[in-house]
């Protein structure tokens, strides 16, 4: 599902360096990602999506190549095929909970808006408790239920890998459980590939397996004892 | 395109007052220099048709403008002073018909025009209701005269000049004997009577008591003109000397039209005579002149605002920067996020320019009352 290999990246001030040599993931496996501050989860979560390109090397994600894909092709694969959430939600404000669910749909041709789309969205929503909620503004939800929101448009389009960037950062205990369960709930069911990337220990006894992205940082700047940029 | 277009009217519907801020600015921007064509082209076909139908006016010497103004557009009582030997003087040598006018008084803030039926026939004015006057002291009002003051045939309006009135002679009440038909000239705001009735109304003439010595108790004088008093009228002095404010005259002939201008250059001439159609025609030079001004006024103040708007659509996309970074690592294209923008630029633009072009057709369709109500 995830293949990487040989694959280097820095950003344009050299301050951060990532260096992996294999990286491999199975379909259906879940995985989390933990590490410092800056030691390069998120940058790796987003060359596994295709978000970043890397200086050299190979990413292959669900089958595809994506080094060796243009900039429009990766975005047709990513949205087809990656659902993402975000650690801020990254939700509309001008948006209704449906709307913001569907999205993916609005803003990539590859995608069809369909009433059968529709009617998922709304069972996602109603399978995560806010089927009461979808003309109401992210403004009038709580934390718990946006972080749903965000989770239920990552879902909307059934995609085969989960990328989900410290979805429980924001969330108290209880909600972050209820994310880590919706996710891993459609991960089981889809047999999706579920990768989380987790500052919190406590969380890594569901995943199949625990990778530590700091051992791919090879910047000299970086502080393995927790400093550094947020990369 | 139409989930751009939906994205980006939910965007616009979702900030409501920024939106409305932004659609007013450019509807006031594409409407004001598109209204003040309108009115400054009613306004100058207004005046322009009025002056081509007056072919000449003679007028006490000062500005030809107040004389233009007061005798053909009644914009306000006119003080200029002609004696009715003017009048004779043109009828004498039958160089075309002359229209004595009088025009120096008002009643309840409408102007009273005393004139003859000759005048009614120049301006092809027909009594829609009633009947044209036919005795000292009845007047025939405008249409919109009878319906600012809401008076009909039959009522009575007192004359409101103070200047003309004392303790000895008391302002005179008309009789209405009829309404013009609507004829969106200054004719629809005037009150018509003949020329006797104004002399009535300035005291050079009066009707009392039969036989009563004036000054007498017994010869109080009647403020109302009546079938039975009406033959106790009567005028004191030479009439020569009776004051009109301005002659309209058609000359009969091109050559009797040159006659007549040659006649009053004289420096010891105390009329003047002009043709109202060159008059405003320099008027509405300046009019243009002015509208130019007030086009690069509002050029600059369009520019202002239009600059000031790029300001808040650069800094909304600055704010909106996270909700595109977002929509990009969604695998949104560049292209998209600048047509969802773009959408919501276009959504303003048109709906400003739909708002803009009604109020636009508006200000036209009732561009006549609107030249009225700002201009004269």
């Amino acid at each position: 599902m995830i293949e990487l290999r040989d694959l280097r990246f820095a950003y344009g001030d050299g301050g951060f360096e990532l260096q992996v040599e294999r990286l491999s993931i199975a379909k259906g496996q879940r995985v989390g990602w933990i590490g410092p501050s800056g030691s390069g989860k998120t940058t790796l979560l987003h060359l596994v999506a295709g978000i970043l390109s890397p200086a050299a090397g190979r990413v292959d994600t669900c089958g595809k190549e994506l080094t060796a894909l243009q900039d429009a092709a990766r975005r047709d694969f990513r949205i087809s095929n990656v659902g993402l959430v975000f650690q801020d939600f990254a939700l509309l404000d001008y948006l209704s909970v449906l709307d913001n669910i569907l999205l993916p749909y609005r803003i990539n041709r590859s995608l069809r808006l369909e009433g059968i789309v529709c009617d998922r969205a709304q069972q996602l929503a109603e399978d995560v408790g806010l089927g009461e909620m979808l003309t109401r503004r992210p403004a009038k939800l709580s934390q718990g239920e946006r972080q749903r929101v965000a989770v239920c448009r990552a879902l909307v389009m059934n995609p085969q890998l989960l990328l989900a960037d410290e979805p429980t950062a924001n969330l108290d205990p209880g909600n972050a459980a209820r994310v880590l369960d919706i996710l891993d709930g459609y991960a089981t069911k889809q047999a999706a590939t579920l990768v989380v990337v987790t500052h919190d220990r406590d969380v890594l006894r569901r995943f199949d397996e625990t990778i530590d992205v700091s051992t791919f940082c090879t910047s000299a700047q970086w502080d393995p004892a927790g400093g550094g940029d947020n990369a | 395109m139409r989930d751009s277009l939906y994205l980006a009217w939910q965007y616009l519907r979702h900030h409501r007052m920024v939106t409305a801020v932004l659609v007013a600015s450019i509807t006031l921007i594409i409407y004001l220099p598109a209204a003040l064509q309108v009115i400054v082209n009613n306004a100058e076909e207004h005046f322009r048709s009025r002056a081509d139908s007056t072919p000449l006016v003679v007028g006490p010497r000062g500005s030809s403008l107040e004389l233009v103004l007061g005798s053909v557009y009644f914009d306000k009582p006119y003080e200029g002073v002609l004696r009715l030997e003017q009048l004779r003087r043109i009828e004498e040598q039958e160089l075309g018909q002359a229209i004595p006018l009088h025009a120096r008084f008002e009643a309840r803030d409408c102007q009273i025009v005393g004139t003859t039926e000759n005048y009614l026939r120049l301006r092809n004015l027909s009594t829609a209701q009633g009947r044209s006057w036919s005795l000292l002291g009845e007047c025939v009002i405008g249409a919109r005269v009878a319906e600012k003051l809401g008076v009909q045939v039959g009522d009575k309006i007192p004359v409101s000049t103070s200047t003309a009135f004392t303790l000895d002679n008391p302002p005179l009440r008309l009789h209405v004997a009829g309404v013009f038909a609507t004829t969106e000239t200054a004719d629809d705001e005037a009150i018509f009577v003949n020329l006797e009735t104004t002399w009535i109304i300035e005291g050079l003439g009066h009707g009392h008591v039969r036989g009563a010595q004036h000054g007498s108790p017994e010869a109080k004088l009647y403020t109302d003109i009546t079938k039975e008093n009406v033959a106790s009228f009567h005028f004191h002095g030479n009439r020569d000397k009776f004051p009109i404010t301005a002659i309209i005259v058609t000359p009969a002939s091109d050559k009797a039209q040159t006659i007549l201008l040659g006649q009053y250059f004289s420096p010891d001439e105390t009329a003047q005579i002009v043709r109202p159609r060159e008059v405003i025609d320099r008027l509405l030079e300046r009019v243009i002149m002015i509208r130019s001004y007030m086009i690069a006024i509002i050029a600059v103040v369009s520019l202002v605002t239009l600059l000031t708007m790029t300001l808040v659509i650069v800094l909304s996309i600055r704010l909106r920067r996270a909700e595109i970074v977002t929509m990009s690592k969604m695998g949104c294209s560049r292209f998209t996020i600048a047509s969802i923008l773009g959408s919501q630029i276009a959504i303003i633009v048109l709906a400003s320019s739909a708002i803009a072009t009604a109020l636009a057709l508006l200000t036209d369709a009732y561009g006549s009352e609107l030249v009225r109500l700002l201009i004269l």
